[in-house]
């Protein structure tokens, strides 16, 4: 007979197996050069939509949507569900603009001659001129906002396998264990390995979220005894701005902003708008994002509001599982977590990588000898300070995640300065992205209040930037490249 | 001399340079729709909640620009091709 643990151990052996089999794949197919290590030779449709969502949903997919159901009710759905439906529609509309900006590029001979089309956000803002202050500023201040994100994705993951599996008194060998493994196979496969574990990845997130969901409601009599039930213990859940007050407009407007402006401003989705095939694999894996995004945040909801009926302990995930699906299931909701977490984390790991080396090297990565090596020792590096933090207590995953979005989505106005030819303009854009990157981190350390004048300071920030970005983009119609 | 034919379009086949503003009115409408009032908000139709069901919708309309300016695109650069 074989038991729970039994199983947990096999299939987590099993996913490691994969893992492993992958990266020595990936590093055969990849012939050896730096091009294919860290940038791939054009990805397809499937490759480029699941890695694109894997990477996006990450361990918060399980852990944090359905607590946040939980907690504040259906209107999380705005915050979620109609925020990254629509985060897919304008990737489509951008995102197609953007690949056909940097494709001008490399006919632009200005300040670094590239060879060919940039494949990252400092390629991109070096091959526009742009200052190497001004690369600094946004490398670090990218890495700044990141790092939390990617520490969330650890300590999610290791504090449920902890729970699982105890290995010691507290959640770090397992911290250490899962950063060695997804070093390892991003190390080995480069790129190739990342896209395609993402994309398995993905599917294993869906699976486990739909099974959970599934299991959640007919647990609960079916959907309608769902909400009747959630009715009866906590009717504020079913409106919003839900039982706590936050999703007001103002939570839920700054929210949008932040999350639709992710692909434009944080590495790890700009590499793949830029390293999919062509036009358009790229546009069909805009819309099968936003398929996906319903289809993975959809049962968080229903998991969410069968937690109200089932247990008032906050931990309530492994409790609602254990309790309503088949004992052989909580295995594989372990894997999923791990899935979902490594998928998010590496990709972000191995784009922050290639964005410090395209800053340190003044030549093309693809083609400099060391960028391999420093791409990796730049991921370990910034995975060994993540995993630092990831043992210190965070108070919600989610909100966590929201001002590491919020943060990076401030440093817009940069990406926009590079297609600008004003000098001025540009200076002026630069000015913005720093002041308003300055005042945010005023704000997360309480150096300055929340809001000014019943507004919180993020719509400010996001009113007096948008009002200069539209200006310098149509009364200065003077584009770098038109 | 080279001619060059200009393929027959359909008159809303710019509808998809609109796909921003749509998204961006769809998306407020729905964040607005917070202030109906939370007695009509939490009423149950059909076994889900009033308001869930005008957010599957807003969603819903979201999925279909997006396919349309999608199928506009890919048809074009086939065009192209």
């Amino acid at each position: 007979m074989i038991t729970d643990q039994t199983l947990l151990y096999f299939l987590l052996a099993f996913y490691l197996g994969f893992l492993c089999f992958f990266s020595w794949y990936s590093a055969k197919a990849g012939k050896g050069n730096n091009k294919d290590y860290l940038f791939g030779s054009g990805f397809g449709f499937f490759l480029s939509f699941l890695g694109i969502s894997a990477s996006l949903f990450s361990t918060f997919t399980l852990q944090g949507m359905p607590a946040f159901f939980r907690n504040h009710g259906i209107a999380s759905w705005v915050f979620l569900g109609v925020t990254d439906v629509a985060l897919a529609g304008l990737l489509l509309f951008f995102g197609l603009r953007m690949r056909q900006f940097v494709r001008k590029l490399v006919s632009y001979n200005y300040q670094q001659p590239l060879n060919h089309s940039p494949k990252n956000l400092t390629e991109w803002l070096k091959k526009s001129g742009l200052s190497k202050l001004t690369i600094w500023f946004f490398v670090v201040a990218v890495t700044l906002f990141m790092i939390p994100y990617i520490t969330i994705q650890i300590k999610g993951a290791a504090i449920l396998l902890q729970s699982a599996i105890p290995l010691g008194e507290t959640h770090l060998l397992w911290s250490i264990l899962m950063v060695t493994v997804m070093l390892g196979y991003s190390w080995f496969g480069g790129i190739r390995a990342i896209f395609i574990t993402d994309a398995v990845q993905g599917v294993i997130l869906l699976i486990t979220v739909w099974l959970i969901a599934i299991f959640a409601i007919q647990a609960s009599g079916g959907i309608a005894t769902l909400f009747v039930n959630v009715a009866e213990i906590q009717p504020a859940l079913l409106s919003a701005p839900g039982p706590k007050g936050l999703l007001n407009w103002q939570f839920l407007l700054v929210s949008f902003i932040s999350i639709v402006l992710m692909p434009y401003v944080q590495p790890q989705l700009m590499t793949r708008i830029l390293v999919t095939k062509n036009d358009k694999t790229f546009a069909l894996s805009a819309v099968a994002l936003g398929v996906f995004a319903i289809l993975v945040i959809l049962p968080t909801l229903f998991i969410g509001l069968r937690s109200v009926a089932l247990t008032t302990d906050g931990n309530f995930l492994p409790h609602l599982i254990r309790h309503d699906a088949p004992p052989f299931f909580y295995a594989l909701f372990i894997v999923g977590v791990l899935a979902a977490a490594m998928s998010t984390a590496d990709s972000q790991l191995l784009a922050i990588g290639t964005e410090w080396s395209s800053t340190l090297i003044n030549e093309d990565i693809q083609q400099h000898q060391t960028s391999r090596f420093l791409v990796k020792g730049i991921c370990t590096s910034v995975a060994l300070i993540a995993l630092s933090l990831a043992q210190l207590s965070f108070k919600s995953l989610i909100l966590f995640s929201i001002n590491s979005f919020i943060g990076t989505s401030l440093l817009l106005p940069i990406i926009l300065a590079s297609i600008i030819h004003s000098l001025q303009w540009r200076r002026i854009l630069i000015v913005t992205s720093v002041v308003n990157v300055g005042l945010f981190f005023s704000v997360i350390l309480d150096f300055l209040p929340r809001m000014i004048m019943g507004l919180r300071v993020e719509l400010w920030l996001y009113a007096i930037s948008g009002v200069l970005m539209g200006l310098a983009y149509h009364q200065y119609n003077k584009r770098l490249i038109p | 001399m080279k001619s060059k034919s200009t393929p027959l379009r359909p008159p809303w086949i710019k509808l998809s340079s609109l796909l921003p503003i749509a998204i961006i009115i769809l998306s407020l409408l729905a964040i607005l729709s917070t202030f109906v009032p939370s007695t009509l908000q939490e009423n149950i139709v059909l076994g889900f909640p009033f308001i869930l069901w005008v957010w599957f919708l807003i969603v819903a309309l979201l999925v279909i620009i997006t396919v349309v300016a999608a199928w506009q695109f890919v048809s074009r650069s086939n065009d192209d091709n």
